[in-house]
């Protein structure tokens, strides 16, 4: 979905086909009418399945039937067809939204399954009784068998789009219409959104964005597209029976979709053209043998190889060459510099550790983070024993421990991913123990995982630009007209992540994948996520793992900045010790969910407990060596049991 | 009452059938993670292979059922050569969509080779036994016998053999039973094999009581997706038991409830509820579409 193609292709397309309306008989023009519906309902799957991840299986009736019988119930109490045909799509919503509600509590193969029941319900069912009771209360019954319904083509008065002719205008007109909306959305704020937690649902989160919400919304919107395209269909056809939604035009529509492109909307005009044109198409010269039924052949055998060898269809492939040809043109790129090299050295002057004159000088500030009493058990094995701990304003503390110890439970409680069992977490003097999520991230606390979440598939500054959206209003409608608020309100993020991206170090590099960077950038740029939205609490989990000593030197350098520059508080989990001593001001120690001592870095380094726990495990491997008796092994073992 | 019984009796046939088509399903996800859209497809092709030998051509039933069973394990394993093959390295969700092309293309074979006409089988064993007031058909009890064997041969042959414990192997932790010299790609085929084999059965035994077309065992096929949900996925008497449940539940609703749609949307609205109660029960997710990497 990167930038599928320039408007230019779009636009021209379009008045090509319009130009064709002109001189194409009235057999092609239904033809091409069918093939704009089939468009919108592939559109309605690439905005499903290739934005957001979830499969509806069943489009036919969970989505175009809609469509369908809602236009033809407004109809029936009197809506003209100019007006109930459009409005077909956006009387769905309140449902859509319902039965999204309840399909997101599913995920991946699940929500296919569920999707299949309900729309097989609708078929076999609802649709046939609804189309029974409202045809009874409407006065021209022209049922051949119960079951068919008729719906007529809009007529609006001084211009009718009843003939062949007038409704292939009309579908092209709403079918662009709809397709500019959706683009415009594909390419802001929605687009990222759903792409990113298509590919991370925890770390999107974490960044502050509604999941589930997002996750019904993306279903709202398919159905609402569906629907349009099935209203469409309805009023092309001039009738309609449950059958015109079964299975097999779900499979179809899905297979044409997937070799056309489920992942871009140029995918979907290409797949809507095969499934409506293709079945034309073979009726000459060789592909004479694929007529008819054995058409199908064509679409699965194409949905494999696409699904195998070109994962965005067909519209893929202009990508592809477009890249391809790029690389030629373009000079191989240099070596990277690397991002520590760039950074000045950390034992420079550049800035110094602080240090509290003494114990009462930490008390006096402003708290901003509490934990009180923090319980958690998974089962049977107790993670956190009635943790206390609290992080002035401004101030950078470390939580040290041993693995196994609670740490990074302790950091899932503070930012919400867990719900401890007992005990509250205060956050700038007030309880969020409730508070999911996203909502704290609003609120101000970012995050980093020890594991790297950033998001893969999409540029440095596409991954700044999404950490940026939470807790920034935005109104799809405004996005999807593309209305100067939303306009500026994307600069104003590209701008903030472009200012992120210098602070990290990652210029060089912006418009590049994350999923080519190294580890070291990486760990970069999810600390970069973390800053965009100016949190007042960050929590960094294990920033150094897996990075060589000057890359975390120059990572430190980061933390520190972005601290002075902001006011900010931190706490990292960190196993690096020298990181701790240079980076922190305070130390807490966790042991078998206890906090079993804190202080200054040099206090804690000296603290007999912490030694014998913790710190000392060094100098047991050193005295082991030395030949002395390793009298704290057992301990060791029982932990590692623990864990 | 009587009349009650009677229609639960009627049910339990059903049942076995959903049953059956549940068992390959399970066999197929267990060992690859791919949700199968094609057993009911392969059913009804390899129905209508025993259709063209014991009807059209008046074949001996012993002769004509090998043969079509054999002839759904090829079909099985090349359904995994071809489509499963090639995207080993995909995500299930991908996979699953894969399958979907299976149905579309041997629906065509099905079209092309009998026209797509609905056909009628004969039974395989005639006649039936009367036990009190009710009647049971033989070929339905022969299908009751054949699911529970099934369910139990097969479960005992993935708990005991090297072969069946490595398909078990390879549903747990796929990467780790690979270093430990399982080959997924020929557990995989097996498994699409026995999984066909499994749903041919169900389409041979159902078919007497049903007309046979190219999508009718689809339908089916979803049905068997709650029983299969109510066995988490992994469990072959589970399934077996929910199918028969469904099966049964299904009979008695359509028996009192008189909607226009009821008798086919039932198994849709039952795979529905199983997987809300199964969500309920577990608050975790049975079928993960994708690596919660």
């Amino acid at each position: 979905m990167r930038r599928s193609g320039t408007p230019l292709y779009g636009a021209g397309l379009a008045v090509a086909v319009a130009v064709a309306g002109l001189v194409l008989g009235a057999f092609w023009l239904t033809i091409f009418s069918l093939a704009i519906c089939y468009v919108l309902a592939a559109l309605s799957m690439v905005v499903l399945t290739g934005w957001s991840g979830q499969l509806n299986l069943h489009v036919a009736a969970l989505g175009l039937g809609w469509g369908a019988y809602s236009m033809y119930a407004l109809t029936v109490f009197g809506v003209p067809v100019a007006i109930a045909l459009p409005a077909a799509g956006i009387v769905t919503i309140p449902f859509a939204i319902l039965i999204g509600s309840v399909a997101v509590r599913f995920r991946g193969l699940e929500l296919a399954v569920a999707t299949l029941a309900i729309g097989l319900i609708f078929e076999r069912l609802a649709f046939r009784n609804i189309g029974k009771v409202l045809a009874s209360r409407s006065e021209n019954i022209t049922t051949f068998g119960s079951s068919f319904v008729p719906v007529g083509r809009p007529d609006a008065g001084v211009v009718s789009f009843e003939t062949d002719r007038g409704f292939f205008y009309f579908s092209l007109l709403l079918a662009v219409v709809v397709f500019v909306l959706v683009r415009n959305l594909a390419r802001g704020r929605t687009g990222r959104t759903l792409r990113a937690l298509r590919e991370r649902e925890v770390m999107a989160e974490s960044l502050g964005i509604p999941v589930l919400r997002w996750r019904v919304g993306a279903f709202a919107m398919s159905i609402m597209i569906a629907s349009t395209a099935g209203a469409l269909l309805a009023a092309l056809k001039t009738g309609i029976t449950p059958d015109s939604f079964n299975i097999d035009l779900s499979f179809r529509l899905l297979a044409a979709t997937v070799i056309g492109g489920i992942v871009s909307p140029s995918g979907a005009v290409i797949g809507g053209a095969v499934a409506a044109l293709l079945p034309e198409v073979v009726q000459f010269g060789p592909l004479k043998m694929f007529s008819g039924e054995r058409l199908f052949v064509l679409f699965g055998v194409g949905m494999i190889l696409a699904l195998w060898r070109l994962p965005e269809g067909l519209a893929g492939i202009g990508e592809r060459l477009r890249v391809r040809r790029a690389r030629r043109t373009l000079p191989a790129p240099a070596t990277l510099p690397d991002a520590a090299a760039a950074m000045p050295s950390p034992n420079g002057s550049a800035s110094v550790r602080r240090v509290y004159p003494n114990t009462l000088a930490r008390h006096i500030r402003p708290t901003l983070l509490r934990a009180h009493g923090v319980r958690v058990r998974f089962g049977g094995v107790v993670a956190l024993d009635g943790v206390d701990l609290s992080v002035p304003e401004d101030e950078i503390a470390a939580l040290i421990g041993p693995n196994g110890a609670g740490k990074s439970t302790l950091f899932n409680c503070i930012s919400g991913l867990i719900e401890p069992n007992e005990g509250c977490i205060y956050y700038r003097g007030r309880d969020v123990t409730g508070l999911s999520a996203h909502e704290r991230a609003i609120e101000g606390i970012g995050r980093t995982f020890q594991t790297v979440e950033a998001f893969r598939e999409m540029t440095v500054i596409e991954n700044l630009m999404v950490a940026g959206h939470a807790g920034v209003p935005a109104s799809g409608i405004a996005e999807a007209l593309t209305l100067p608020s939303s306009r500026r309100a994307e600069r104003a993020l590209a701008e903030r992540a472009h200012e992120v991206c210098e602070t990290i170090g990652l210029s060089d590099v912006a418009s590049r994948l994350a999923g080519e960077l190294s580890l070291g950038r990486l760990r970069e740029l999810e600390l970069g996520m973390a800053l965009v939205r100016r949190p007042r609490l960050l929590l960094l989990d294990e920033p150094s793992a897996g990075l060589d000593p000057r890359e975390t030197a120059a990572l430190g350098e980061i933390v520190r900045r972005a601290r002075d520059a902001d006011d900010l508080s931190v706490l990292l989990v960190e196993h690096d010790m020298t990181l701790v001593q240079s980076l922190a001001e305070h130390v807490f120690v966790l042991d078998f969910g206890e906090i079993i001592a804190q202080g200054s870095p040099e206090r804690v380094r000296r603290d007999p407990v912490v030694l014998e726990r913790y710190l000392g495990s060094g100098d047991l491997v050193l005295a082991a060596a030395a030949g002395d008796e390793p009298a704290r092994k057992p301990k060791a073992v029982s932990r590692a049991r623990r864990s | 009452m009587l009349l009650l019984l009677q229609y639960a009796v009627n049910g339990l046939a059903a049942g076995f059938v959903i049953g059956l088509l549940a068992l390959s399903l399970v066999m197929i996800y267990r060992s690859t993670r791919v949700l199968s859209f094609a057993q009911g497809v392969i059913a009804s092709l390899a129905t209508y292979v025993y259709y063209q030998m014991q009807t059209v051509w008046e074949w001996p039933a012993v002769a004509a059922l090998p043969i079509a069973l054999i002839a759904a394990a090829i079909v099985g394993a090349l359904a995994d050569l071809l489509a499963m093959r090639p995207l080993r390295k995909a995500d299930a969700l991908t996979r699953t969509v894969a399958t979907l092309g299976i149905v579309l293309v041997l629906q065509v074979v099905m079209r092309v080779g009998w026209g797509g006409q609905e056909s009628f089988v004969r039974p395989l064993v005639s006649g039936g036994i009367r036990a009190g007031d009710f009647n049971v058909g033989a070929q339905e009890l022969l299908t009751a016998f054949v699911a529970i064997a099934a369910a139990g041969l097969f479960g005992l042959w993935t708990r005991t053999s090297y072969r069946g414990l490595g398909l078990q192997a390879i549903a747990e932790d796929a990467s780790a039973a690979r270093l430990l010299g399982v080959d997924p790609t020929r557990a995989s085929m097996l498994a699409w094999s026995i999984g066909a084999v499994l749903a041919a059965l169900a389409g041979i035994l159902v078919t007497p009581t049903l007309v046979l077309n190219p999508l009718q065992m689809t339908l089916i096929m979803v049905t068997a997706f709650g029983a299969a949900l109510l066995g988490g996925f992994t469990s072959l008497p589970m399934a077996l038991g929910g199918g028969v449940l469904i099966g049964v539940v299904q009979s008695v609703t359509t028996g009192y409830v008189n909607v226009s749609g009821v008798s086919e949307a039932f198994g849709f609205v039952a795979v529905f509820a199983v997987l809300v109660v199964m969500r309920g029960k577990r608050g975790a997710v049975v079928l993960p579409g994708r690596s919660a990497a």
